[in-house]
């Protein structure tokens, strides 16, 4: 079991939450060019590394967190 | 002897939702994980919602109640007595039930009277709110009304080993 810690409501099983994504800044959309929105948009880093990723803690208190997660060993940081 | 467990349908209460104002009065009154009887039951259910039980038919008045009682914010107050099934699990075994049924901790230590959580009962997204009637240990417990039916069969399930008995409300 994967236990994910949740800023309002502590350790928690992985399966209250949904995954998002990777974590990712969103470029200046007047500045930004089509090869950097289309990275946005849909290029992935996928590294078996250690990767910032967005929850959303559905079956619980509805809210978003970062999640630092290794991607090789599901070992989850903080 | 311990009290007997027993499963009460409380669906017919009010319940009244309050979204937003955070920082307000019912923050106050009941943080997110906390609730507090005051007539009626305010329970922290989301870090900016909070769910009034309160007696069947009084939607009106609860309304009533926690709009003249804002502090200027704005928040939405919605009547979702017809949404949500509300069953009460109560007993010595009533703990014992719970841990079948979802990962959180019930013991004393971890979820005293007053504590309210949010996670998966048996598969699926419920509140638990311990409200001990007379020092007996006792939950209530909200789901969305098309899963009702499961949950009470799940608990029936769960709570055939403790002779669990079925109560109208």
């Amino acid at each position: 079991m994967m236990l994910l810690t949740c800023p309002h409501c502590g350790a928690r099983d992985a399966g209250e939450f949904d995954y998002v994504g990777e974590r990712r800044d969103r470029p200046d959309v007047s500045r930004a060019t089509e090869q950097e929105w289309r990275g946005y948009l849909y290029l992935r880093g996928n590294r078996a590394d250690w990767t910032a990723e967005l929850w959303h803690h559905r079956a619980g208190c509805e809210r978003f967190l970062t999640v630092v997660r290794h991607l090789g060993t599901d070992e989850v940081r903080g | 002897m311990a009290e007997p467990l027993r499963l009460t349908d409380c669906t017919a209460l009010t319940k009244v939702l309050v979204r937003g104002g955070a920082d307000g009065a019912l923050a106050a009154g009941a943080p997110y994980g906390r609730a507090r009887r005051d007539g009626s039951l305010l329970v922290g259910l989301l870090p900016d919602g909070w769910l009034v039980i309160a007696p069947p038919g009084s939607a009106t008045d609860v309304v009533d109640r926690v709009d003249a009682g804002r502090d200027g914010g704005f928040i939405t107050v919605v009547d979702v007595t017809h949404a949500y099934t509300l069953v009460r699990l109560t007993g010595a075994a009533a703990p014992s039930v719970l841990e079948k049924v979802c990962s959180i901790d019930v013991a004393e230590a971890a979820t005293p009277d007053g504590a309210v959580f949010r996670s998966l009962l048996a598969g699926i997204t419920a509140s638990v709110v311990r409200d001990d009637e007379g020092g007996t240990r006792s939950y209530l417990l909200l789901c969305d009304r098309s899963y009702g039916q499961y949950l009470v069969d799940v608990l029936l399930d769960a709570g055939a080993e403790y002779d669990i008995g079925v109560h109208p409300h």
